[in-house]
């Protein structure tokens, strides 16, 4: 049961009633960084322990039910609908995506004989583009029982289902590979931001043919560009992180590798967020009655 | 700040418009599957030729693959393995051991077989059958599997179970035994390979 405050409501949440989910994508993705960070920093002397690799995994989800769920509950106006596409996505991302990925691209396995831009052009194609669509459905198919009043409910949508994503992906690398704890969660934040980069894409591709009536070839060309520029960051992280062979050092740029993801998500988020507030801005003039264009 | 409940008409009742472009969103992937797919095949089929002219042997392996020089205690003539793998590197090797006019092929591979259970844990023939070469040309292929044990500094990998294929033909005064091995749990994929890989050789 929800009781309501007997002290005043604050001015900011009259004027903005709902949890703000840019702010928390990218606490959750700065979080990771951290964790991450401090892992590649003291992995080495942590023992061999499975269940902490299986805790490890959960990182990304427990830090979605402390900044954005725990958030929709503080909000006057929570979203509704999140643990049921939070589910969904579980089952398509274990019984279609990650399958598709992993099994039937195998991109990891082959992308390292192609060039830089070729990189860029395979990831794009694959580990950036084929989330982003699939997001886009899930959205469209949840869009029918849901509620998306805002263009940032389907961006609070979005936003579970890159966190599904990325769990079910560190489940399948965690079984595959038995990795250890500081390549795991270097692993996580790397594909929970990819997955984040891809579903901002998706969540803005939809909003706008959804909310401000774009021409229907809208959601292609703003997934097709948002992919691009997915696989580049993610492409130019990989090479940061990888170990470089030279005569003096072996040790791998990890540090910049992090901090390219991390400034990815929060440079697409800040021009993303932007372009929302803009279209919202535009429509709510358009449908004013004081309209004095 | 514009809230708009468009449930009803974007979501379930979409204009034509909406309709398009959804369709067009699942076009793209189709599209960018297809290509993925079609780079994939062009990557992983680019080869490299090697020639031994002392042993007689021309063969194709897959580009990005290590060859393997081999020095002059080496058992082999020819091996390349897929580094990028985890786990048990995919490998193709070939020996050529001189034989007498009345020896068998089959005796080769109990001779190998020797050698291996002393050296490889768990080593075990699961078959032995008549394997005919696209050139009319008879050999014998033995199926073996062990578990390598080998310790890796870098990673925390435990013994992983492999399998593998020894098939040795006739070639004048000398059998060449040509073997196949692969992490088992990924045998079936890697024996496609080894197929194309047979298909090219040359001796």
């Amino acid at each position: 049961m929800r009781y309501n405050s007997i002290t005043p409501t604050s001015v900011e949440d009259l004027i903005y009633p709902y949890r703000r989910v840019w702010l928390t994508l990218n606490l959750i993705a700065t979080s990771l960084f951290v964790i991450a960070l401090v892992f590649q920093l003291i992995g080495n002397r942590l023992p061999y322990t499975q269940l902490g690799k299986y805790l490890a995994l959960l990182l990304p989800f427990i830090l979605w039910v402390i900044f954005s769920f725990l958030g929709e509950l503080r909000a006057r106006l929570p979203r509704h609908g999140l643990w049921h596409t939070l589910l969904f996505t579980l089952v398509i991302a274990n019984g279609i995506v990650i399958p598709v990925l992993y099994d039937v691209l195998n991109v990891p396995a082959w992308i390292h004989e192609n060039t830089f831009f070729n990189k860029i052009l395979i990831h794009g194609l694959s580990m950036s583009i084929l989330p982003s669509i699939t997001t886009y459905s899930i959205l469209v198919y949840l869009g029918r029982a849901l509620p998306f009043k805002t263009r940032l409910d389907l961006l609070a949508h979005a936003e579970v289902i890159a966190i599904a994503f990325s769990s079910v992906d560190g489940l399948h690398y965690l079984l595959r590979n038995q990795p250890t704890l500081s390549s795991l969660t270097l692993y996580l934040f790397g594909t929970t931001v990819l997955y984040f980069i891809s579903s901002i894409f998706a969540a803005y591709a939809l909003s706008e043919l959804v909310f401000s009536q774009q021409s229907r070839f809208f959601p292609v060309i703003a997934l097709g560009l948002g992919s691009f520029m997915n696989g580049f960051i993610h492409i130019l992280k990989s090479n940061f992180t990888n170990t470089k062979l030279t005569l003096s050092t072996s040790a791998p740029n990890f540090l910049i590798g992090l901090v390219v993801s991390l400034g990815g998500i929060i440079a697409f988020s800040v021009v993303l967020s932007f372009l929302m507030r803009v279209a919202e801005q535009r429509q709510a003039l358009q449908t004013s009655p004081e309209k004095t264009i | 700040m514009q809230v708009t409940d468009l449930r009803h008409n974007a979501f379930t009742d979409p204009t034509p418009g909406q309709r398009w472009g959804h369709i067009l969103v699942g076009v793209l992937g189709v599209i960018a599957l297809l290509t993925v797919l079609n780079l994939k095949n062009a990557t992983l089929s680019r080869k490299t030729i090697y020639t031994n002219v002392e042993v007689g042997i021309t063969a194709l392996y897959p580009a990005d693959w290590l060859l393997d020089e081999p020095t002059s205690s080496a058992d082999y003539v020819f091996r390349v393995q897929n580094r990028h793998e985890r786990g048990y590197p995919t490998t193709f090797q070939i020996a050529s051991i001189p034989i007498s006019g009345d020896s068998q092929a089959r005796s080769i591979l109990d001779l190998l077989t020797l050698q291996r259970s002393k050296t490889l844990a768990a080593y075990r023939t699961l078959l032995v059958e008549p394997y005919q070469f696209a050139e009319d040309q008879q050999g014998i292929r033995g199926l073996f599997t062990y578990v390598d044990t080998a310790e890796n500094p870098f990673t925390q990998a435990i013994p992983s179970v492999v399998s593998g294929v020894d098939i040795v033909v006739s070639v004048g005064g000398r059998a060449l035994v040509i073997t196949f091995i692969s992490e088992a749990s990924n045998y079936d994929n890697n024996y496609t390979l080894f197929e194309t890989f047979l298909e090219d050789l040359s001796f």
